[in-house]
């Protein structure tokens, strides 16, 4: 029968990829942000682990008060860690104070980091547009989507325009 | 990656149903991906049963693990 501490001498030499999540305070500048993170990955690499991906979402509003905080910084990772090592990790985040929530889960090995962005129905395209006309500020989720609509606007005009441009050399042609 | 389009209205008869995940070809569900998560909730925010999202048990399960999670990273509200 195996024992307990077996099974653990068992588990030692794996490294398994992880996901991990963390909201820091929303009081923090950027620059404290970025300080955080520097340490938080020299705490990692200084215990075996690697970090993959690196993903900051920036503040955003929470769906309930954490901390009695309304809002949040959103940081994404991709770590390759030991496993022995989550536990201790888990402990360092929950002492940590700037650190209000995090979740450590583990991912398959062929795990790709994946955006999303927010949908946006007809209707409200029409209300962001009129905000946007109305006051500049708004989320910068809506961008990439208008982005795409311009594109989609500029492809027609290119071929428009190239249709034309054709039938104004080939006038050319016929003039010279 | 193309759009998918999420539908928990019943279509079809009981055992003529089909799950989504699974005609959709997606092997995982992810807990960052709110807007899909948000198609599999109620007005209460409460996680709709199989009887109602037409999921498979496998898709459910990971489904409510999903949203479990993102309701610990506050993206998604416990209760309304
Ligand atoms: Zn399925």
């Amino acid at each position: 029968m195996a024992t307990k501490k077996e099974a653990a001498r068992v588990l030692e030499a794996v490294d398994r990829k992880y996901e991990l999540a963390l909201i820091l305070q929303p009081e923090l500048l950027s620059s404290a942000v970025e300080k955080k993170l520097k340490e938080f990955e020299a705490y990692l690499s200084e215990n075996g682990a690697s970090v993959d991906m690196k993903d900051i979402w920036g503040k955003q509003e929470l769906a309930y008060p954490i901390a009695k905080h309304d809002q949040g910084i959103y940081v994404i990772y991709n770590v390759t860690l030991p496993s022995t090592f989550n536990k201790e990790l888990d402990e360092h985040l929950r002492i940590d104070k700037d650190v209000i929530r995090f979740l450590l889960i583990t991912v398959a090995d062929d795990y790709e980091y994946q955006e999303y962005e927010e949908e946006v129905t007809p209707a409200e395209t029409e209300k962001v547009d009129d905000k946007a006309s109305k006051s500049t500020s708004h989320k910068a989720d809506d961008s990439p989507k208008k982005a795409e609509v311009k594109d989609k606007g500029k492809k027609a005009d290119a071929k428009s325009l190239d249709k034309k441009l054709d039938s104004i050399l080939e006038g050319d042609d016929l003039k010279v | 990656m193309s759009k998918v389009i999420f539908s928990t209205k019943q279509k079809h008869p009981v055992g003529k149903r089909r799950c989504t995940f699974c005609t959709n070809q997606m092997r995982d569900i992810d807990y960052k991906d709110v807007p899909t998560l948000k198609h599999f909730m109620n007005g209460f925010q409460k996680i709709k049963g199989r009887y109602y999202t037409g999921a498979c048990l496998s898709h459910q399960k990971k489904l409510s693990k999903a949203i479990k999670r993102a309701r610990h990273l506050a993206l998604v509200p416990f209760t309304n």
